[in-house]
């Protein structure tokens, strides 16, 4: 199972045309940090994501996510081989 | 596009147009010389407002395919619903609301395929729907920040399991994995 490092639902965006969810929503927001690589979504639907920034908004911190393409999976397996040629 | 079974619901017309009926609410204290402080929740008035992010588009044809990536689930969308109604007011007012997006385009990122291959790409599975069918199902159809996402309200607590039977069951996403990149402003 996945474990994500922020909760947001990735159909979202907002005026900045990027996915937005709130901080506390990361079980760890200390990895939540602008230019992190983050794994965003939930456990059925998680996807890489660049930390873009955080946003102060009246109900808590705001969080931009630039969803990178591609499965989770592929990113899996790029750090795989990585691993074993290092 | 291969075995997409929700392609069928693609050709579109403009005969019976989808009309987001969530409009301003009108002024206050018409009958009362004496000014009164407009109806808005104190607890939620800090927030900002949807409506300054509502496009100026034509209504949504019936037959345009309204594509959610999921799969949803009643406490899912009960969740990002909920997400909506922190972050965003609505005419001042609590907005519980989901993110979609309308393939408003035959080609292109806001057509059928652009969205399945690009911003929802990372979705294995995707739910489809007419738009029709939303608002026949008593949801509207906001038209919200960057074409073609919309907003789908409302979606308060006691309407998720309403709006997952409207999404129906979720359906493969033949262009799940694309590498191509979400276009962004």
């Amino acid at each position: 199972m996945i474990t994500v490092d922020i909760a947001a639902d990735l159909n979202t965006e907002d005026e900045t045309g990027f996915v937005w969810t709130f901080l506390d929503e990361a079980p760890d927001p200390t990895v939540i940090v602008p230019g992190a690589l983050v794994v965003a979504g939930d456990e059925d639907s998680p996807a890489v994501a660049v930390v873009v920034d955080l946003v102060p908004h009246p109900r808590g911190t705001r969080v931009h996510l630039d969803i990178l393409p591609g499965a989770l999976n592929s990113y899996l397996a790029l750090a795989r081989r990585l691993q074993e040629t290092a | 596009m291969g075995p997409f079974v929700g392609a069928g619901l693609r050709p579109r017309s403009l005969e019976h147009p989808v009309s987001w009926a969530v409009r301003p609410r009108p002024g206050v204290a018409l009958l009362s010389a004496a000014p009164r402080p407009p109806i808005v929740s104190p607890a939620v008035s800090d927030l900002p407002d949807l409506r300054a992010h509502v496009r100026d588009d034509p209504p949504v044809p019936r037959d345009v395919v309204v594509v959610r990536g999921g799969p949803d689930s009643t406490p899912k969308i009960e969740g990002h619903a909920a997400r909506t109604a922190r972050a965003y007011v609505l005419d001042g007012q609590p907005v519980f609301g989901v993110s979609v997006f309308a393939a408003l385009d035959d080609i292109g990122p806001a057509s059928l395929d652009g969205l399945l291959g690009g911003k929802l790409s990372t979705y294995r599975v995707v739910h489809l729907v007419a738009a029709g069918t939303v608002v026949d199902s008593g949801f509207t159809l906001l038209p919200t920040f960057g074409r073609p996402h919309m907003t789908l309200v409302p979606v308060t607590p006691g309407r998720a399991a309403d709006l997952l039977a409207v999404l129906g069951d979720p359906e493969p996403n033949p262009q799940y994995g694309e590498t191509r990149r979400r276009p962004r402003r």
